[in-house]
């Protein structure tokens, strides 16, 4: 190594004492402009990134953010204003409709913020971390950032919710194979193990023929990890009311595969947390149960909307958007089968898919170049690669069977699947 | 004010800096939905922030901060929400059948000052708006949705216009479409699509950041004798148009393929140094935003006019093909030079007529075969319609997109389901 990176100081976030005060105003000021509700969401990061290349320290990142928002509502209108910490409030925006049902959840949590994570992590850690692994000097680029993040949720039927948290992404690429994974815990992630895995796929890419994928395929959890993500998406509830929802998914019907069953849990994993991004507290919930489709995710405008409750699967990704439909976690349950039987029944092998060619949500429509082998009697044979092409129900109403080997990989959220047996003759 | 920018950065710097660049920004952005003639959202972002990057030769530092001090920049001033309602009558008016329409509309203004260690101080006022179209409509029992995006006023009648005939040419399509086989065949990519094409293909693959083999035929023929490619962010009031890139340089018109040769690629200062290119070779630097380092990126890609006449000489010159109505979700491999596009729409040709029109399909192919296979390119550059951005390395910026129409021989299109 040329150099030892290293950061100096750590960023001081105002207090939380200030934080209340101000969101507090902020709504109070909404609310006497004719609002019938306020919220009010602060979040604080401080992101350090350490990047590797071949063996050299690259670069060295550090982000800091620090903003607040309010999200108002009158009549079913949703007025969003968000701005920089350091600048003043600004005016309310005066909306001119008829008041409504109310959207935002009532109070769940103590108003004093939690802390859910502790705030333990010494950023030098960071880099020390990447180099002792070496695991810079195996692939063409490394990289591992961690953030501190420090968020808070008020609103105006005085629910109060705060968060500080600590999390850790690892990538790692060589050539056009790339893997991330993401940690709450810096010594949980195990970048040798992912270089190892990135080295492998850019190997036998490199020796793949292409072929015509057909027949029984066996999934890796990383590539059906993919294929969840797009399942997630479809999920969401504003996508209903948006006509981006594949034809075929009708709750309380049997939409997938027996095989098929899903969770979503947004206090698992390294983007989870005790309540959402509108301070409903997470839980697991069945989503889908033995193929049939339980329940759509929603936050609590959508749930409104519908006439129904929020699943607590409202996301903030940043201040300066309002927050999203998504999952911290969803994951397919894992079955009784071993990968190795699956493997025995399958033709081929899908490691990986990691270019994603086409997403179509109104459809479900997918393509994806990915990788694997060809396997004669469960032993692989010859690297393949290949197009991967369907409509996304099909898909999943196409497992045979699922492995017990349940791994996650981080997308817009946590997403896992174990290894999955297909009939690709029927997508 | 200038000077305590100058002063900042020089207090950054160590002897063994080889370049730095501070960026400093306000920005102000206004957006709001309107669904079925009622409004259902509105937003307005204010943020400013500034960035310092270091490069001491072999490694970069780089640092965000939310917040500058007062009177870097002049207030910005809210824009106010246009009317929708003639645009809205309009559509109604114009397309039986059009049951639900929603409008997404957005207008920004960006300011930024940036300095760098060549001495370098340079100021901009950047704004923008554009409007989303969504109408969702029946046809033979089929639920549609059409989306499409405009950059111009959408109160001005030509805009209101101009809307309707290409909802209408999109909604006519949709109704009478019919499955396509599998095949490969010419695909003729009208004027504006034709400028999605080359920027997918073409524009990502000559960045200087980019994976894969394409740079290093510089100097070597890419593609046909008929395709000129130019960047050119000095073009006035197109989407990617800017007059100082985000590392503080002055941009300019940058012949990148003429005819068929490649002449040069898109980069930054820093890649410039890192590849050794020559001294004057960057321009292209830009960012989202304050929190982000600056890539090396396309502004107004241009492919110049050919001697093919109009879209429908090209048509009438076609024994069997496809024309796209549309073109979206474009992806590319840059380490294998393959790509694809999804075409919401189209057209079959036969002996030189439009016969009959397609549901969606997938338009695959490789760069440099299809860049061979360019056989006619028309004399009409239109800017693409489309969304007007890009984004790459979770960075989206503003970009424009012209070209001809063109026809491309043996791509490879296979049918995709209805919407």
């Amino acid at each position: 190594m040329s150099r030892r990176p290293g950061f100096t100081s750590m960023m001081d976030f105002p207090s939380d004492d200030e934080i209340e005060s101000r969101c507090r105003r902020i709504i109070r000021a909404r609310m006497d402009s004719g609002s019938d509700e306020v919220e009010a969401f602060a979040r604080f990061t401080q992101t350090r990134r350490v990047t590797l290349v071949s063996s050299l320290v690259a670069g060295l990142e550090e982000r800091i953010e620090m903003g607040v928002n309010a999200r108002a509502f009158r009549g079913g209108v949703r007025c969003f204003q968000a701005f920089s910490w350091g600048e003043p409030d600004p005016e309310s925006i005066i909306i001119s409709a008829r008041p409504a049902e109310p959207i935002l959840p009532h109070g769940h949590h103590p108003r004093t913020p939690c802390e859910a994570l502790p705030e333990t992590v010494d950023y030098s850690i960071l880099s020390e971390y990447l180099l002792r692994s070496d695991a810079g000097g195996m692939t063409d680029l490394c990289e591992l950032a961690g953030t501190r993040i420090h968020q808070y949720i008020f609103n105006s039927h005085g629910l109060a919710a705060g968060l500080r948290h600590s999390l850790y992404i690892f990538a790692a690429q060589a050539g056009s194979c790339a893997m991330t994974h993401a940690s709450t815990d810096l010594m949980g992630i195990r970048a040798e193990a992912i270089v190892g895995r990135v080295r492998e796929a850019e190997q036998a890419t490199r020796d793949a023929s292409e072929i015509a994928l057909s027949g029984i395929c066996a999934v890796s959890p990383s590539a059906a990890s993919r294929l969840v993500a797009l399942l997630v998406e479809c999920l969401q509830a504003d996508h209903v009311r948006s006509s981006r929802f594949p034809r075929g998914l009708v709750v309380g019907e049997q939409c997938f595969a027996n095989a098929v069953s899903a969770v979503d849990d947004g206090g698992k994993g390294p983007f989870g947390a005790p309540f959402d991004g509108e301070g409903i507290p997470t839980r697991a919930r069945s989503v889908i149960h033995e193929g049939r489709l339980e329940t759509l995710l929603f936050d609590s405008y959508e749930a409104a909307r519908h006439q129904t409750v929020s699943t607590g699967n409202s996301i903030r990704h940043s201040y300066l958007k309002p927050p999203s439909i998504g999952s911290a976690c969803f994951w397919l349950s894992p079955g009784s089968e071993t990968t190795e039987n699956l493997r025995d029944e399958a033709g081929f092998e899908i490691t990986d898919l990691p270019t994603q060619l086409l997403w179509n949500q109104r459809t479900g429509e997918f393509a994806f170049h990915g990788w694997g082998w060809k396997l004669a009697h469960g032993f692989r044979q010859q690297p393949v690669s290949f197009l991967l092409h369907g409509m996304l129900l099909p898909l999943f109403q196409s497992v045979l069977a699922c492995a017990g080997d349940l791994e996650y990989h981080p997308f817009d959220g946590w997403v896992g699947s174990p290894t999955l047996l297909i009939n690709l003759h029927r997508i | 004010m200038s000077s305590d920018i100058k002063n900042i950065l020089a207090a950054a710097c160590s002897e063994s800096t080889v370049f730095a660049d501070l960026f400093c920004e306000h920005r102000l952005v206004m957006s709001a939905g309107v669904e079925n003639g009622r409004l259902s959202n509105i937003a307005l972002t204010k943020e400013s922030g500034s960035s310092l990057r270091r490069f001491d030769g072999s490694h970069i530092d780089f640092e965000c901060r939310e917040g500058l001090s007062e009177g870097i920049f002049d207030e910005l001033t809210t824009p106010s929400l246009p009317s929708f309602a003639t645009l809205d009558e309009a559509i109604h008016q114009f397309i039986s059948g059009a049951c639900r329409i929603r409008y997404d509309w957005e207008s920004g203004c960006q300011r930024i000052q940036v300095c760098n260690t060549t001495g370098r101080l340079a100021r901009e006022t950047r704004s923008w708006q554009r409007t989303k179209i969504i109408a969702g409509m029946e046809r033979n029992g089929r639920h549609h949705s059409i989306s499409l995006h405009t950059c111009t006023p959408i109160e001005k009648q030509d805009t209101c216009d101009e809307i309707c005939s290409r909802l209408q040419a999109h909604a006519d399509a949709v109704q009478k479409a019919d499955s396509l086989p599998a095949k490969r065949c010419s695909v003729i990519l009208p004027p504006g699509l034709s400028g999605v094409f080359f920027h997918e293909t073409c524009g990502h693959s000559l960045e200087a950041d980019a994976a894969g083999s394409f740079q290093c035929l510089i100097g070597r023929s890419v593609g046909s004798k008929l395709i000129t490619l130019i960047d050119d962010a000095t073009i006035p009031d197109e989407a990617g148009s800017i007059r100082v890139d985000d590392e503080g340089f002055s941009t300019v018109r940058r012949v990148l393929i003429e005819k068929g040769i490649m002449k040069s690629v898109l980069s930054d200062w820093h890649t410039a140094q890192r590849k050794g290119h020559r001294h004057d070779d960057h321009g292209n630097a830009r960012r989202e935003s304050f929190r982000y380092m600056p890539l090396p990126r396309m502004t107004n890609l241009l492919a110049s006019p050919g001697p093919d006449g109009r879209l429908s000489d090209i048509v009438a010159d076609t024994l069997s093909g496809f024309l796209a109505g549309d073109l979206e979700a474009g992806n590319i491999d840059l380490m294998r030079g393959t790509f694809s596009f999804r075409a919401a729409y189209g057209f079959v040709i036969s002996h030189g007529k439009v016969v009959r029109s397609t549901g969606a399909v997938l338009i695959c192919g490789n760069i440099l075969d299809a860049l061979k296979n360019v056989d006619r390119v028309g004399c009409d550059v239109k800017f693409s319609q489309g969304p007007s951005f890009c984004l790459k390395a979770g960075q989206m910026i503003r970009v424009g997109m012209g070209a001809p129409a063109i026809r491309i021989n043996e791509l490879d299109i296979s049918p995709l389901g209805f919407e």
